[in-house]
């Protein structure tokens, strides 16, 4: 199957760190996959340079073999680290703005989903929670019907009761030929959705293989991340 | 999709002037009505000493508040639609805007547009504010009908002395003048835009403190090149005679240097905003 994220030696400088130091990447469609590594390894970097928010210092990196820009924005759905949610906006006004940008949104599903969580759609952003607000990000961007998920971090702020719930939505809602990437470095609890994952470490990346395997080995890809990135 | 960013940048101003604007206009009928009980002798002798000198300072307060507001509410609402854009672009917001599948040139299109809409509802609310504080009706007559007297004596009864004064008819002055008004204001509102996303490339832990420092930047290299301007017309209009002449080649002049100066800024915003994009 065509790769829907190429990266072909990407380089990402910010100043005089480097972020990335030439990747070469193909992540296939209609996979989830877990993008790994400690804290200021790189993932937040190369979620950033898909999505468009940053350009590459050198090489390129592909979106269904296109470079970032509007028709890549079009079938990525994107969930960032950050709350970009405008405080005196409501959930259904935010709903309402999604389904005006993105022909791909399926507004009866945000409701179901909206519904679910008990997160009120008359509520306004400023009265949310940190964690319902980023249950309602992940909601919007779960809502559409992208070829490519990027998830940043989708776990990270919630509650682990809510995290089984979030994990539930994102393999229910993926459309089966989307690649879902999720960066985390809460292995344990994405473990189980992963079919691949990818290392990095220090804008390097240091392996991509399928979650089956390292099973196949009688380890966890938990276990081998503890080994690999063993302080 | 550019529509449905003007729509959606309309919508989210409203969601913050749109409150601080009922309010003003709360305030004003307020003043209105604490005015009018002061001068109602008979209430005022009817209270105890010490509130009729409260409901006086504070009508005099009122009075000389809404007359100063319609130049608060003005800067309000500049500071407002200039900061609207480093959030709504540069800041966490910046994570949704920049991934919408639409081009910076309809982000900062949509953005300089309903700059302009919300400073016009502004100057309408102001001068709707100021009437409900300190406006009467009376008044309001006199000055439409002054303002009448003014239009019926410069565009029908001296029609020709004012157009050699001009060098165009009179109603060809008004809108040369509207637009030299719109090219200042696109001029004024791009340059903080482009200060801003300049700001954010040689500040990137300051960036408020970097578009400000562009801003100056801009400013000392806008009034260089105006200066040049004006003394390059100043040459052309020394050789013309008319005075309609002079004030043509000043008006129509300015407004062009501000037009490309706008297009320049606004080529460059958004060069930044595709190529140099870095929200970290």
């Amino acid at each position: 199957m065509a790769a829907i994220l190429e990266c072909r030696q990407l380089v990402k400088k910010y100043g005089s760190v480097q972020a990335l130091n030439g990747i070469d990447l193909e992540l296939p469609a209609g996979k989830i996959i877990g993008l790994l590594g400690p804290n200021g390894s790189g993932k937040t970097t190369l979620i950033k340079l898909a999505s468009g928010l940053l350009q590459p210092t050198s090489g390129e990196i592909l979106i269904d073999g296109m470079k970032p820009g509007v028709e890549t924005k079009r079938i990525v759905a994107y969930l960032p680290e950050r709350n970009y949610l405008e405080d005196r906006m409501t959930v259904e006004q935010m709903l309402k703005f999604m389904q005006d940008f993105y022909a791909d949104f399926n507004m009866d599903k945000a409701r179901e989903m909206l519904t679910h969580l008990d997160i009120d759609p008359k509520a306004k952003f400023k009265a949310l929670s940190k964690g319902n607000r980023e249950k309602v990000q992940l909601i919007l961007v779960m809502s559409r019907d992208a070829k490519l998920y990027l998830l940043d971090e989708p776990i990270g702020g919630v509650d682990p009761a809510s995290r089984d719930y979030i994990l539930d939505t994102i393999i229910k809602n993926y459309n089966k030929d989307a690649t879902v990437i999720l960066s985390t470095h809460l292995i344990a609890d994405i473990e189980p959705v992963l079919d691949e994952f990818v290392f990095i470490r220090k804008g390097d990346m240091i392996r991509h293989s399928t979650v089956a395997s390292v099973v196949e080995q009688g380890e966890t890809v938990d276990s081998l991340f503890r080994e690999v990135f063993r302080c | 999709m550019l529509g449905k960013l003007i729509k959606h940048d309309f919508l989210s101003n409203a969601r913050f002037l749109g409150p601080a604007y009922i309010v003003m206009l709360v305030i004003a009928l307020l003043g209105r009505f604490v005015t009018w009980l002061a001068t109602r002798k008979a209430i005022m002798d009817s209270v105890a000493p010490a509130f009729a000198h409260i409901i006086n300072l504070l009508s005099s307060l009122l009075t000389v508040a809404f007359v100063l507001a319609p130049l608060a509410i003005l800067f309000m609402a500049a500071v407002w639609v200039i900061y609207r854009f480093y959030k709504n672009i540069f800041t966490d917001e910046g994570y949704l805007m920049n991934t919408l599948p639409t081009r910076p040139v309809n982000l900062v299109f949509s953005k300089l547009l309903n700059a302009l809409i919300w400073m016009l509802i502004t100057i309408g609310v102001a001068a709707l504010s100021w009437f409900l504080a300190v406006g009467h009706l009376e008044g309001l007559r006199n000055i439409m009908d002054q303002i009448w007297d003014t239009i019926v004596q410069l565009f029908l009864n001296n029609k020709e002395a004012i157009h050699d004064q001009l060098g165009v008819p009179i109603w060809l002055f008004v809108v040369e003048l509207l637009v030299f008004l719109l090219c200042w204001f696109a001029r004024f509102t791009i340059s903080w835009y482009f200060a801003i996303a300049f700001g954010q490339l040689i500040a990137k832990n300051h960036k408020v403190l970097g578009a400000i420092g562009a801003y100056i930047g801009l400013a000392i290299a806008s009034n260089i090149v105006s200066t040049a301007f004006m003394g390059i017309l100043g040459k052309v209009t020394d050789t013309v005679a008319s005075n309609g002449a002079v004030m043509q080649t000043t008006l129509l002049g300015n407004s062009v240097l501000f037009i490309l100066i706008t297009a320049v800024l606004y080529w460059a915003t958004t060069s930044i905003m595709k190529n140099r994009l870095n929200l970290d």
